[in-house]
């Protein structure tokens, strides 16, 4: 399989709030460590999802692969082109390879644009086509985003639409300049169960039948093991375990996945899920610099934890693990 | 024999708003037995919230409740005042709100909101309440001496917790809880979720859960009632409401669910369109009409009344004779194609 997206290493740091009393007494202030060294790959027509908590660097390496945030080190190569190369115009054609959806669709969408403008808007600037021929682009992008009656939607405002007519819209919006990368942020979180469905199985769609590689960002297990190929688990900033959904989510082999997946409520009432002993839940983290970084939480660690990193290590076929267990 | 700790007879309440009457409770029906858990399961902008308000009486100016009963260990809480319904808020039906982050004051610690809960209830020494919620927090595995903390110095989970020890300050014989982990992550929400097990075991009061989730639901709660466009579609055990679903709407619902159990190749299937508008709907159909793939033109003549299908499980469905076709083919993807949904009867008129 020929691979679309390319990441190694990759690194971005932000800078940490400075506190008043840490800038008076001249301390050096903090950085957080977003994402701080992974490295994956994307095959043709691939859904990849990114699975962690809320801080874990799944949304910074999303912004930084549509590079909407420059990387501080690493390299992402695209369809075989180095981004961080890019500049003027081919950075702006690079635009259009890959593109993304999120979470929010009623924040997500300029609610004075109507439907034919929030989607035509991205033809515009990338001046794809005369004028035209813009409303035929519009119209295809809409109908592959799974809205039937399309010329109805076009005059329409977003506050016209539904949750699912909304997410539709933004997924158009992404799809009418021809993107080869998809990445969607949490893209069903906020929708309700009878629509989150028709959204997965879009997505599912359009990676099947027109081989879009596509990023699925989630902290919803279930969701991930319906839609994704490949799973990825992130710890603060790391990738813990990389591998088939199916294997990782029905057999974790990291501790952290391990305790995610069992947290997991089940919706089935004859099913007794064991719970996990009642632990205090951790204060705000900070961030162990040596070692591995989910020590001080694990439930198995050992003396190796503390001094040694984990490296990703083969534990299956196409499974890796970055755990001293392994 | 002993009342209900909570009975819900045909709740109506609504919104005056602009456009006319929004009837988000319109015809609620439930019971919840002491020591039982009940979760009230619905999407948003069905009406969940607002039964909540109904039962507390806490609710905005253009909020009424238009007729039904609460029953409350026997006693109606519609017609009481403001001194009456306060004796009961908190003492013995309190709330764990739906957005543990703005739910606190930020100007106080939380540990003096949690004593003002206990000083203006009970007629404590303000160092024995204060002993309490040291107490409180502790047994919700919090450090006691995070009750000089404010809340914005405590994460989401820990503010949850928060909530909840105000919460049972008060040793409450009902909780409600609406939607108390959402925003939160998984592995905090399956603790909170124990938390709130294990100290209703301690303290023998009952919970109302207010979710969309329906495995929260199917893990906590041994009574379930499904609302859509607010009513109770269905209701009854956990176990035979969840496994053998009778209304349409609740069988649409079990096919769209995701879940880690569930075999990869097994399509999820979405219920086409969306639910109606609550402003001023028409008394005389079905609200799941309009998208229900089995509805034939009495639907669209007739409210369905909630039958009983089998002792103590209710569904307000005027297709149940034909349950077993019903839960067949909604298995099947075509059944919820959009075009497939038979909608607006050929030969009725519009109105």
């Amino acid at each position: 399989m020929n691979k679309v997206v390319i990441v190694k290493d990759l690194k971005k740091y932000f800078a940490a709030r400075t506190q008043m009393a840490a800038l008076l007494s001249g301390r050096p202030s903090g950085v957080i460590r977003a994402v701080d060294g992974v490295s994956f790959d994307m095959g043709h027509g691939e859904i990849l999802g990114l699975v962690g908590e809320s801080g874990s660097g799944k949304s910074t390496i999303a912004r930084v692969l549509a590079r909407l945030e420059e990387p501080d080190s690493g390299e992402i190569w695209v369809d075989g082109q180095r981004i961080s190369d890019l500049k003027g115009s081919g950075l702006k054609r690079f635009y259009r390879q890959v593109q993304m959806i999120f979470q929010d669709p009623y924040e997500s969408v300029n609610p004075r644009f109507r439907v034919y403008d929030v989607v035509v808007e991205p033809v515009k600037v990338q001046k794809m086509a005369p004028r035209n021929r813009r409303g035929d682009l519009v119209i295809d992008a809409l109908k592959r985003a799974g809205l039937k009656r399309v010329e109805e939607y076009l005059p329409k405002f977003p506050h016209q639409l539904s949750g699912g007519e909304r997410q539709r819209l933004s997924i158009a919006r992404a799809l009418v300049v021809g993107p080869k990368v998809l990445i969607a942020d949490e893209p069903v979180s906020m929708l309700d169960v009878s629509i989150k469905a028709g959204i997965l199985n879009l997505l599912k769609q359009l990676s099947r039948v027109y081989g879009m590689t596509i990023m699925y960002i989630s902290h919803d297990l279930s969701t991930v093991k319906y839609l994704c190929d490949r799973v990825v688990i992130m710890y603060l900033g790391k990738f813990v375990e990389i591998g088939r959904a199916e294997d990782v989510i029905d057999q974790p082999r990291h501790p952290y996945a391990q305790a995610l997946q069992a947290a997991i409520p089940i919706p089935d009432p004859s099913h007794r899920r064991p719970r996990a002993a009642l632990r205090d839940i951790r204060e705000a983290r900070s961030v162990v610099l040596e070692g591995c970084r989910y020590r001080k939480e694990c439930p198995r660690a050992m003396d190796a934890c503390r001094a040694i990193e984990p490296v990703m290590r083969p534990v299956g076929e196409d499974h890796l693990v970055a755990c001293h267990l392994y | 024999m002993e009342p209900p700790l909570l009975e819900c007879v045909d709740l109506r309440a609504h919104y005056a708003v602009k456009s006319g009457r929004c009837r988000a409770v319109d015809g609620i029906g439930f019971r919840i037995n002491r020591g039982e858990n009940m979760g009230l399961v619905g999407e948003s902008g069905c009406g969940k919230s607002s039964v909540v308000r109904a039962i507390i009486k806490v609710h905005p100016r253009n909020f009424r409740i238009d007729s039904g009963k609460v029953l409350f260990k026997g006693r109606d809480l519609v017609p009481l005042g403001y001194e009456e319904m306060r004796k009961i808020r908190w003492r013995e039906i309190s709330l764990i709100p739906q957005s543990a982050m703005n739910a606190l004051n930020p100007v106080y610690k939380v540990g003096h909101q949690i004593q003002e809960v206990i000083l203006e209830h009970e007629g404590l020494a303000a160092k024995e309440a204060e002993k309490k919620v040291h107490e409180l927090l502790a047994s919700l595995g919090i450090d006691p001496a995070r009750a000089d903390a404010y809340p914005h110095q405590l994460s989401g989970g820990m503010k949850q917790r928060v909530n909840i020890a105000m919460a049972l300050a008060l040793r409450p014989s009902l909780i409600i809880a609406d939607e108390p982990t959402t925003a939160l992550d998984v592995l905090v929400q399956d603790q909170i979720f124990q938390r709130i097990l294990e100290k209703q075991k301690q303290l023998d009061c009952s919970m109302l859960l207010i979710t969309h989730d329906i495995s929260l639901v199917a893990e906590n709660c041994d009574q379930v009632a499904v609302m859509y466009a607010g009513k109770t579609v269905e209701r009854g055990a956990v176990e035979r409401v969840l496994t053998h679903p009778c209304h349409p709407y609740t069988l649409g619902l079990k096919n769209a669910f995701p879940s880690i159990r569930r075999p990869k190749d097994q399509p999820l299937i979405s219920i086409p369109k969306s639910p109606p508008s609550l402003i001023d709907p028409p008394d005389d159909r079905c609200r799941f009409a309009t998208r229900c793939p089995f509805a034939t033109s009495i639907c669209w003549e007739m409210e369905p009344e909630a039958l009983e299908v089998e002792p103590g499980h209710m569904a307000a469905c005027h297709h149940l004779e034909r349950v077993e076709e019903m839960r067949e083919k909604a298995a099947m993807v075509e059944t919820w194609d959009e075009d497939a949904i038979p909608g607006w009867p050929v030969g009725k008129e519009r109105p």
